[in-house]
């Protein structure tokens, strides 16, 4: 069923039905369907109080995912559906389910966020901005205006994931374009280039403007180095400060047989959160950290043993996660609707690993960090898991949904996204 | 039934008492006749364990978006040079494979021989559903030295 609703000069609907506030003023509009709401699949295991439910469906590549003050939910795609690619749903009835789809945007990609009366969204290579009415919908669908632009996306690390801060800058993340700054990447035995020239111009998070139009590096400012690829990353109201989950090294044990094993390579180079200050190092190419010996550890690549450690001037983590299970989401709690418990705690989303092969593949889960005074005050917990479906399903990798996106509505409730089928998931709470 | 077994037990024992040494031949003979295509998937798929599981996995169905497939796709199936190329000089160019870009490098892998390349791409070509024809050390040796021209 598709509704087109056409917008009149002044910005009201000229068709008035359930769906209006929907309409966009000036000369876009955008065709409204009904979302697709796919049958629960797998069973979602949560504490208890907290469920849920299917918000809509088949969206594709769901990658990362904000919501407007208003309850408008958008989620970015890195694939098109209906030949867009940025996807508008609302739940009208407020029954929990989204009623209403509607797609525009003509950029793949990862990033999303709303801040201050606009809609960013990012390609791999730049970031747009939409004005939003005062009702949340988006007022130019057709003609965003270009905030960043010219950032390198070469094949490793492309996406470009963003979040804002409370004093009119955007946070960029850009992937470094290697795993580990090898002299030829991924190479048996090749040595790491010294120093590591990815640095330059990626393998960081930079800052830029949220208002100027058309900037690029020269614009922009190195605001963190040495992170290889941060995907969840989350500007911290607490702290004011943005921290970031990086995604660790791959492949120790296939480039370097002979100091680590496949298990090794499997538990070793911890997923880690950072949180960043203007300046802030984390070492990468040149370290990777060890979860289990809580050390930074110097990498092969660069002399290392397994046993050396490295980066003293690098930062260190607050959390360390299991090695290679792929953090893409993260988000402060600032709602009032989940257990105090949950009040400033960070939600990771892990997309799930590939590369713990021969070992079984891990993650797929949603995870919890309870933080107190700006600071982690407890062990990381899994919050939400079951989205990869059976045990043998995880294990073998071949999932049935991969988390990716996080964010929060304005009732409390949070939304999941999965970029394996494209579904998105509400979690609500209810004191049992 | 019962007579067949019967007779054929009687065959066994007299073939026996005529030649002991035959069924200590005839059982020594099956150790050392395994196909030299058993012999080159086994040795193909000690290459892939060490080398290629790590991204592309035991399924061989690789990882969405980073590591491709290797499940009959065009690159498996189709021309063998091509193959070969890939393999001993890695794809740096992120070719697109069936349709799609895939984001992590394939190294390339020039230290392995000629059979451990053609090992491990018939094991590669006949496993995971595929059934595709063997690679001859041959066809390795001759991919090898026009790359090198």
């Amino acid at each position: 069923m598709i509704l087109l609703i056409a917008a009149s000069c002044n910005g009201k609907p000229s068709e008035t039905s359930n769906m209006d506030s929907a309409a966009a003023p000036g000369n876009d509009t955008l065709a409204m369907s009904k979302p697709e709401l796919p049958s629960p699949d797998v069973t979602i295991t949560m504490p208890a109080g907290f469920s849920a439910t299917i918000f809509a469906g088949g969206l594709g590549k769901a990658r990362h995912i904000s919501v407007t003050p208003s309850g408008y939910v958008y989620v970015k795609l890195a694939s098109k559906k209906n030949g867009k690619t940025i996807v508008q749903l609302k739940d009208n009835n407020g029954d929990g389910v989204a009623d209403q789809e509607a797609e525009f945007g003509d950029f793949e990609g990862t990033g999303i966020a709303v801040k201050n009366g606009y809609l960013y969204a990012s390609s791999d290579e730049e970031v747009f901005r939409y004005k939003l009415n005062s009702d949340g919908t988006v007022s130019n669908p057709k003609s965003p205006e270009k905030i960043v632009t010219g950032l390198i996306a070469r094949n490793e690390h492309e996406p470009k994931a963003i979040r804002l801060d409370n004093d009119g800058n955007i946070y960029v993340n850009i992937g470094a374009f290697s795993n580990s700054c090898q002299i030829e990447d991924r190479q048996t035995g090749s040595m790491g280039i010294k120093p590591c020239p990815v640095l330059d111009s990626a393998a960081g998070i930079w800052q830029f403007k949220a208002d100027k139009l058309n900037q690029t590096y020269g614009d922009g400012l190195r605001y963190a180095t040495g992170l290889r690829n941060v995907v969840g990353l989350d500007w911290n109201t607490a702290t004011n400060t943005l921290f970031v989950m990086q995604h660790g090294r791959d492949q120790l044990g296939s480039i370097f047989p002979k100091l680590y094993t496949t298990k090794q390579n499997a538990e070793l180079p911890a997923e880690c959160l950072y949180e960043l200050h203007k300046g802030d190092n984390a070492g990468w190419p040149y370290i990777y950290y060890d979860g289990f010996q809580n050390k930074k550890i110097l990498a092969p690549e660069y002399g290392g043993d397994g046993k050396k450690t490295g980066g003293n001037n690098a930062i260190n983590p607050l959390v360390a996660f299991p090695a290679h299970i792929a953090p893409d989401g993260l988000l402060f709690y600032t709602g009032s609707q989940f257990p105090e418990k949950y009040k400033n705690g960070a939600f990771v989303a892990f997309h799930g690993s590939w590369n713990r092969a021969p070992e079984p593949q891990e993650g797929f889960f949603v995870a919890f960090v309870p933080f107190k005074n700006g600071k982690p005050s407890g062990k990381w917990e899994i919050f939400a898991n079951g989205f990869g479906g059976t045990p043998d399903q995880v294990a073998s990798g071949r999932t049935v949904h991969r988390p990716c996106g996080l964010a929060e509505g304005p009732d409390g409730s949070i939304y999941v996204t999965d970029d394996s089928k494209g579904t998105v998931w509400k979690i609500t709470y209810k004191a049992p | 039934m019962i007579s067949n077994q019967r007779q054929l037990l009687i065959l066994f024992f007299v073939g026996a008492l005529i030649n002991p040494a035959l069924l200590l031949a005839q059982a020594n003979h099956c150790v050392a006749q395994k196909s030299p295509l058993k012999m080159s998937m086994e040795a193909g798929q000690t290459v892939y364990a060490g080398l290629c599981l790590s991204c592309h996995h035991a399924d061989g169905a690789g990882s969405s978006n980073l590591n491709p497939s290797l499940i009959k796709t065009k690159g498996i199936l189709g021309n063998k040079r091509d193959l070969i190329e890939c393999v001993i000089k890695g794809n740096y160019q992120h070719t697109e494979t069936d349709g799609q870009k895939f984001q992590n490098t394939m190294p390339p892998h020039p230290e392995l021989t000629d059979d451990e390349i053609a090992n491990v791409l018939t094991y590669v070509r006949k496993s995971f559903g595929n059934k595709a024809s063997a690679v001859k050390a041959s066809e390795v040796k001759t991919v090898r030295a026009e790359i090198k021209m």
